[in-house]
Formats: structure tokens, C-alpha cells, sequence
């Protein structure tokens, strides 16, 4: 689950963090797991975050193989 | 010359009367598809009939039309039984039908059905087939006419739910000759993108021939074969193609295809901070858990245990300790009371603090001694400051309540 955590996709990572939540049952970790755990989770909600504000919205038109942005924004 | 010309009245008559006068022209049925249907308010209805290469235009008068038991619809296959006749108004042919049967199931249909019974028989609906939709795609291909309803619907709802999803379109033809083959070429064009992790497959509602491109084998086998997701959202929610039935998802709208695929950006940042609020106050709880069993050994170990080990727990409790101190790093401000209260209670608890109390340890070769009855000689009394050798002088049993 640590490995490669840049190449998961937003929902691996969606999953990832919920697993840890349910991994971190009161008192059923050791602590230093707990620890590992919980700063991994914090990463990871950060990541998620940022995934989301990440992409860059625009309206692209693929024309003769190539991408262009769209002349008119929205609209039609 | 000119005086022998005719009117325009006077042709379009003449030809009316020999098409009239013509057996050949005169109750007869012919065999074609309803289009264009047009029900006026008169109760006159409009349409053409049509076969793969011709058309004509119909004319069914409401006294003709009243009695019929079905609507006729753009598409049906229908036998009319009339004549056909001019309009001499507009000098137009036209057929006046005066009878409509429905003509079994349209040719169109039975190619239909014969092709998705193969597609069926070959699995390439099978629901086993269709891949998830992806909850947040990196972009969102489009492939559908550059103009239009379904563009417009599909963009306004994207960006209402997630502004900044990446969006591209790929314009294709959406009816008529090769639009089948267009169709194809655009899938595979945007599939081959990295970043499009699903895609949407449309065009507006038409007459089945409108659509027909939808039904094509090579179309609905590309949506089939697509390496990505695909959601079709062709015609209106009544009109099913085979498209619809390769597609993952078939979306009764354009609109409903774009919620399909695209994710409602507020929902999923509000998951996001559940699940973060959830990991705070799990661990919180599981140190806490952890404190009190550390503060219920701690108490046991200095009844029994050397001081060794208690200087052991002591040290994890400093662990604990720290690991609070990084949750309240973490923000939690909410808890910051709780923490306080926590905190002070576990210095307290150390045996360090004990001993500062007035208590002393004595120890015997390492061990604790617990009862006067068994007191060497020679023992070690542990201050909190430093430890001091000491000899006995007397020594009597005494209860403490």
C-alpha cells in the first residue's frame, strides 16, 4: 500500500485511507503502528485534496490527432 | 405560340386528371416507413413514406385517419392504401391514403434483432462485460457533434459538478453515411488519450434511421472493445440502441451521462474531510485506550515490579506523551481541553513524581522489598534525587488501613 502511492489513482487512495481508519480500531494497534498509521492517513487525505483541485478544467478539441482548447469557453 | 400557352392551372389540372385517371395509380397499397409524421390540428395528418431510396409525401384526411387504432410514429414500417395523386395547388405528387396497416415489424427492426441476437449470442452484452466507471476520472472524453443540445447539456452539467475536470471532445459525424465509420475512428482517437478515463458516446433523439449509426456492428463492436469506459447516451430514454447495450452504462440523457461520469467535486472533498476527522478521533481514542493501560501497569509495577522496569514504562508513557503531542500537532484543536487534562495526568504518573511525593523504594539486590518480615539487614532506599545504602535497627509488623 506505501509503495508507488504516486502512481494510485484517486480512488486507491480513497480506499487506502478508509481502510486505515477502519485498520485503527480503538486500542488494537501498537502504538508506533498507530502512529505510522495515522500520519500515513494525513498524507494521504492531503493528496486527496490536492488531487482534486489539481486538474486543470477546460474544454479540449481533438481534431486531425491533435488537442486544441476549445474556441468559445462553455457556451456551447 | 403564345396564345396556345398553357396555364399553370391548366397543366398541373391536366396532370392531375391522368394520374387520376390512371387504374394503375388508383387503390393501391404500397409498402414503406413513416417520416417526418405531422399531425395537424385539423386532423389532417402530414408524413413521407419512404424506402431505402425513395420518398413520397402522404396525405391521410381526418376522415380517413379517425378510426385508426395506432398512432403512426416516424420509423414504422406501414402498408398505406389510396392513390397517388397531384396537389395541384403546389403541383406536388403525392399519395392520399385512405387505409394504414402496420406492416409487421419494420426492416430496419428485423436487421436489428438479427444483429443483436448475434452480439447476445457472442456475449459482447454480457453485463460481466462492463467495467466500472472510474469515481474520478483524470478527463472526460467526448465524442459526439460538435454543435448542439448534447454538447451543451453534457458541459453544463460537468461543470456545475467539477469545474476544473478536464474535458475533451472529439466532434463527429453523428448520422448519415459513414457516420458509423466516424463514430469508430473518434472512440478509438480519444481512447487512445492517457489521461481520459471515461467516455461519453452520444447524439440527440431522431428517427431510427437518425440513429441508425448507433446500431451499426462496427460501432457497437468498437464500444465493446474499447479500453475505456463507456457511457452511451443516444436518442431519447425511449429509443434503445445497440449501442446502449454494448455501452458500460447507458445513460437515458446526455445530462445523465455527464452525472454518470462525472463526480460531484463538493461530495467527494466532503469525504475527504470525514474520513480525516474520523482518522483524528480514532487515534485520539486508541491513545487514550493506550494511556490508561499504561497507567493501570504503571500502577501494578510499583507495587511490584523493580525500578528498572518502571523506569521502562516510564519511558513509554513519554512515548505516548509525544505521540499526543503530534495528534495535537495534527490540529485537533477540538480536543485540545481533553489533551490538557491528559497530559498532566500522565506526568503525574510517572514514578518520578511518586517518589517526589515522600514515597522511597527499597530495594534488595535489585528486587523491591514489599514486607517488613523479610527485610535484610542491609537494603537501598530510591529517592527521586538518588538512592541512599541503610542499615536496620528494628523492625515490627503494623497494619495500615
Amino acid at each position: 500500500m506505501t509503495q508507488k502511492k504516486t502512481d494510485l489513482g484517486f480512488e486507491a487512495k480513497l480506499e487506502a485511507l478508509e481502510a486505515l481508519v477502519n485498520q485503527m480500531e480503538e486500542g488494537g494497534l501498537p502504538l508506533e503502528k498507530l502512529l505510522q498509521a495515522y500520519e500515513q492517513g494525513i498524507k494521504i487525505s492531503q493528496d486527496l485534496t490536492r488531487d482534486l483541485d489539481a486538474a486543470q478544467g477546460k474544454l479540449m478539441i481533438l481534431k486531425d490527432g491533435s488537442l486544441k482548447p476549445a474556441e468559445d469557453e462553455d457556451g456551447a | 405560340m403564345q396564345a396556345s400557352a398553357l396555364s399553370v392551372s391548366d397543366l398541373n389540372e391536366y396532370v392531375r386528371r391522368s394520374l387520376a385517371g390512371d387504374p394503375m395509380l388508383q387503390g393501391i397499397a404500397v409498402r414503406g416507413e413513416v417520416s417526418n409524421f405531422r399531425p395537424y390540428a385539423s386532423g389532417h395528418w402530414y408524413f413521407s413514406l419512404k424506402d431505402e431510396n425513395s420518398r413520397i409525401a402522404c396525405v391521410m384526411f381526418r376522415q380517413h385517419n379517425m378510426g385508426l387504432r395506432f398512432k403512426p410514429q416516424d420509423g414504422m414500417k406501414v402498408v398505406l392504401i389510396g392513390s397517388a395523386g397531384l396537389y395541384t395547388v403546389s403541383g406536388s405528387y403525392q399519395f392520399y391514403a385512405e387505409a394504414m396497416l402496420q406492416d409487421g415489424v419494420g426492416e430496419l427492426f428485423q436487421r436489428y434483432n438479427a444483429l443483436k441476437d448475434k452480439l447476445l449470442k457472442e456475449g459482447l452484452f454480457d453485463a460481466a462485460r462492463k467495467r466500472p466507471l472510474p469515481l474520478l476520472p483524470r478527463a472526460m472524453g467526448i465524442v459526439t457533434s460538435g454543435s448542439g443540445a448534447v454538447l451543451h447539456d453534457i458541459l453544463t452539467v460537468a461543470h456545475r459538478r467539477f469545474a476544473n475536470m478536464p474535458l475533451i471532445l472529439r466532434p463527429a459525424q453523428v448520422q448519415g453515411e459513414g457516420a458509423a465509420e466516424d463514430l469508430v475512428q473518434a472512440l478509438h482517437e480519444v481512447a487512445q488519450l492517457d489521461t481520459v478515463d471515461v467516455i461519453i458516446i452520444g447524439r440527440g433523439g431522431g428517427s431510427i434511421e437518425d440513429l441508425w449509426a448507433f446500431n451499426e456492428e462496427k460501432l457497437v463492436r468498437a464500444i465493446a472493445a474499447c479500453p475505456k469506459p463507456v457511457i452511451s447516451a443516444v436518442g431519447h430514454e425511449t429509443d434503445t440502441t445497440l449501442a446502449d447495450f454494448a455501452a458500460d452504462m447507458r445513460a437515458p440523457t446526455p445530462s445523465a451521462a455527464a452525472e454518470l461520469a462525472v463526480p460531484d467535486k463538493r461530495e467527494l472533498n466532503q469525504r475527504v474531510r470525514a474520513l480525516r476527522g474520523e482518522l483524528h478521533q480514532k487515534a485520539m481514542n486508541s491513545l487514550l485506550m493506550l494511556s490508561a493501560r499504561m497507567q493501570d501497569l504503571a500502577r501494578r509495577l510499583e507495587r511490584f515490579n523493580p525500578a528498572m522496569r518502571l523506569q521502562g514504562y516510564a519511558h513509554r508513557l513519554a512515548v505516548v506523551n509525544q505521540a499526543l503531542l503530534s495528534i495535537y500537532a495534527g490540529r485537533l484543536r477540538e480536543h485540545r481541553a481533553q489533551l490538557d487534562a491528559l497530559m498532566g495526568k500522565l506526568q503525574a504518573m510517572g514514578p518520578g513524581e511518586t517518589l517526589r511525593r515522600g514515597y522511597a523504594l527499597a530495594l534488595h539486590e535489585g528486587r523491591p522489598l514489599t514486607d517488613v518480615s523479610h527485610l535484610p539487614e542491609q537494603f537501598t532506599l530510591v529517592f527521586h534525587d538518588g538512592r541512599a545504602e541503610v542499615r536496620k535497627l528494628s523492625a515490627q509488623l503494623e497494619e495500615f488501613k
